[in-house]
């Protein structure tokens, strides 16, 4: 850049200068702050009073309607404001009291708003019973349903619990169906019943649910929905069988317990986690056999998929297989946790097998309580022909591991022998590793972390560039071993 | 001369500000410019393209800010700097700051859209409304009374 005249020295105005930016402008930097302080310009002149009234975002954590923001009293250097005003919920002192205030909050600011609301979002109030919120769904269907984009609510678990300890979910109001402009909905800890005349969120694009609702209205839900492509369900019930219907879905998580899972012409999804906090041996009885390593076969164009918790172990329920179906040609990443061990290797083994161009693979060992004793290390007596096979000398490696150029291990509990064995067989057939990583949790005592150390260190190697570090406990990294 | 020698094979487009004074900047960098995309499109690639509603020193800062957020792309420590930059600006020159604001938005560079009203957005959370008025010198044109009415009327927000 050339600078041919000297320029003026900029002068500095002996008034409000902010006041002159455009009214969009102003609207969109309102847009990001907290509503609280957003608020708070309306005291600074008569000019700024009504600035913030256009927003048209209404963004609540129940956090910043309870107790004052840390970063505000820290840097107050205004006597007034903190002296004489007590905020209604601290001075009540019934429960009932501080949930109509933190109520009245939410009724008040919307009703002085003047524009359009396009985001509406209350995430885990404490103390908020159903009827407000039904309010303000109302409120924002009769005011708003045309133009809503984002709707976002999260009921605290606890509010939902009871008082005899029995789950008690919040049934959200159908006429949040017909918001028809919505690009993005999250409902969190509620029942959903879809209503019958439902027509669909055309603009829908990002769907995330924590939800008691039939198997056949997130079915009709998600197929309604022809531009979806982010997708989390986390289920409350069981499911005998899921039938995704989502042409253009991208990233889909499921969470919870689905028998069957099955997916339709989702060609561009690339993205895919499947978790579960309840081992399969809870609902075993449930008759005909399982599909979901079939369902992993189907995802043709997945690049990462990530198998958390327990959900390996719903692989591992009837006979798995040596390969998958098809090939997964497009996965570079696979997350996988292990829970009871030998078998869900057998899993992971199949999934490898069929994957051939896999770069990074990830292991997290979860020991549950159970889990952490010496117990575990008598697993090796079980070993299958297959795995005796695996971990003997002749192992018969085929292409399948040639791109994987890094391993991380996540180490929870006790490491097994069991486990150090699987490193090892990874250390030896993977010709391109580059790196391995070992984290540990605060369990793991040092010496047994030394051992794991020496053991690897000893282990042969396919890749002579192969290096194992070791990243010491997980969170908590000043931790040296 | 700003154009460094290891870009020599990029084009150069000569721009002029509102007094007059004369740009010559590096295509990538005038291309952040949606309006000046646009000028272009339209073909006025050949001449000088005129802007009339940035004044030279002002837009020497938005070119200064474009070369910055280019080099931060990736590197998180950078990101962090460019964004506690705005406190000091405000603080010190917020003139300066409505003017540079007004300039990216009439410009239409999103980048530095996003980085400007992200640093007044800073500048106003969690400041007393007292220290506010100070630093932006804002008059409080308000009586106590009409004070009071409005803490009143957001009690919670004033905590």
């Amino acid at each position: 850049m050339k600078k041919k005249q000297g320029g003026q020295s900029s002068q500095q105005g002996s008034v409000d200068s902010i006041l002159n930016l455009p009214e969009d402008v102003m609207r969109y930097i309102l847009a990001l702050m907290p509503i609280r302080d957003a608020v708070r310009t309306s005291i600074l002149s008569k000019e700024w009073r009504y600035k913030w009234v256009t927003i048209t975002d209404v963004v609540f954590n129940g956090k910043c309607l309870m107790a004052q923001s840390p970063s505000s009293s820290a840097a107050s250097n205004d006597v007034v404001f903190n002296k004489d005003i007590l905020i209604a919920q601290r001075a009540s002192s019934s429960t009932y009291e501080a949930e109509t205030a933190c109520a009245h909050v939410v009724d008040q600011l919307v009703s002085q708003l003047i524009g359009p609301i396009f985001k509406f979002s209350c995430m885990f109030f404490s103390i908020l019973s159903s009827h407000h919120i039904d309010r303000w769904i109302m409120f924002l269907s009769r005011n708003h349903g045309n133009e809503i984009k984002e709707f976002r609510l999260a009921i605290d678990i606890k509010v939902s619990l009871n008082n005899r300890g029995k789950m008690h979910w919040y049934n959200v109001p159908c006429s949040i169906f017909y918001y028809k402009e919505l690009r993005r909905l999250e409902l969190l800890n509620c029942i959903l019943d879809l209503p019958p005349k439902f027509k669909g969120f055309h603009n829908l694009s990002v769907l995330y649910l924590a939800a008691c609702i039939s198997a056949d209205d997130i079915e009709r839900l998600i197929s309604e929905c022809p531009l979806l492509e982010w997708l989390k369900f986390i289920a409350f019930e069981f499911y005998q069988c899921l039938n995704i219907h989502a042409p253009n879905l991208r990233y889909l998580e499921l969470d919870g317990e689905f028998r069957d899972i099955s997916i339709k012409s989702s060609p561009v999804l690339t993205n895919v986690s499947l978790n579960s906090d309840i081992p399969p041996s809870m609902w075993n009885a449930h008759g005909s056999p399982c599909t979901s390593i079939q369902f992993i076969g189907y995802l043709h164009g997945v690049e990462r998929l990530a198998l958390a918790e327990t959900f390996l172990q719903y692989l591992c329920i009837d006979i798995v297989p040596k390969k998958l179906s098809a090939t997964l040609d497009h996965l570079k990443y696979l997350e996988v946790d292990i829970e009871l061990n030998s078998t869900e290797i057998l899993a992971i083994l199949c999934i490898l097998r069929s994957s051939p161009n896999l770069e990074q693979l990830k292991i997290k060992y979860c020991v549950d309580d159970e889990g952490t004793g010496e117990g575990l290390l008598e697993e090796e007596d079980d070993l299958s022909g297959e795995q005796v096979e695996l971990y003997g000398v002749k192992t018969q490696f085929d292409s399948f591991l040639c791109h994987l150029h890094a391993v991380e291990v996540e180490i929870t509990g006790l490491a097994m022998l069991l486990d150090l064995q699987f490193i090892r067989w990874i250390l030896s057939n993977a010709p391109a590793l580059k790196t391995i990583k070992i984290y540990t949790n605060v369990y793991v005592e040092a010496e047994t972390v030394s051992r794991i150390l020496k053991e690897l260190l000893q282990s042969r190697r396919a890749s002579p560039q192969a290096e194992i570090i070791y990243l010491g406990v997980l969170g908590h990294h000043e931790v040296s071993y | 001369m700003a154009s460094t020698s290891n870009s020599t094979s990029s084009k150069i487009i000569t721009l002029r500000s509102s007094d007059g004074e004369v740009f010559e900047v590096e295509e990538s960098v005038a291309l952040e410019s949606n309006l000046i995309r646009r000028m272009m499109e339209d073909d006025c690639a050949n001449n000088i393209i005129p802007l009339p509603n940035v004044t030279a020193p002002i837009f020497y800062l938005v070119i200064e800010h474009c070369k910055k957020h280019a080099e931060m792309k990736d590197n998180k420590e950078k990101k962090k700097e460019l964004r506690s930059q705005g406190e000091e600006l405000l603080k010190s020159d917020p003139h300066t700051y409505s003017n540079l604001m007004e300039a990216v938005n009439y410009l239409d560079i999103k980048s530095l859209m996003d980085l400007t009203a992200q640093w007044l957005a800073d500048f106003l959370k969690g400041k007393s409304p007292r220290l506010i008025r100070e630093l932006l010198k804002i008059k409080n044109d308000f009586t106590p009374e009409e004070e009071a009415e409005i803490l009143e009327r957001n009690r919670w927000a004033f905590d």
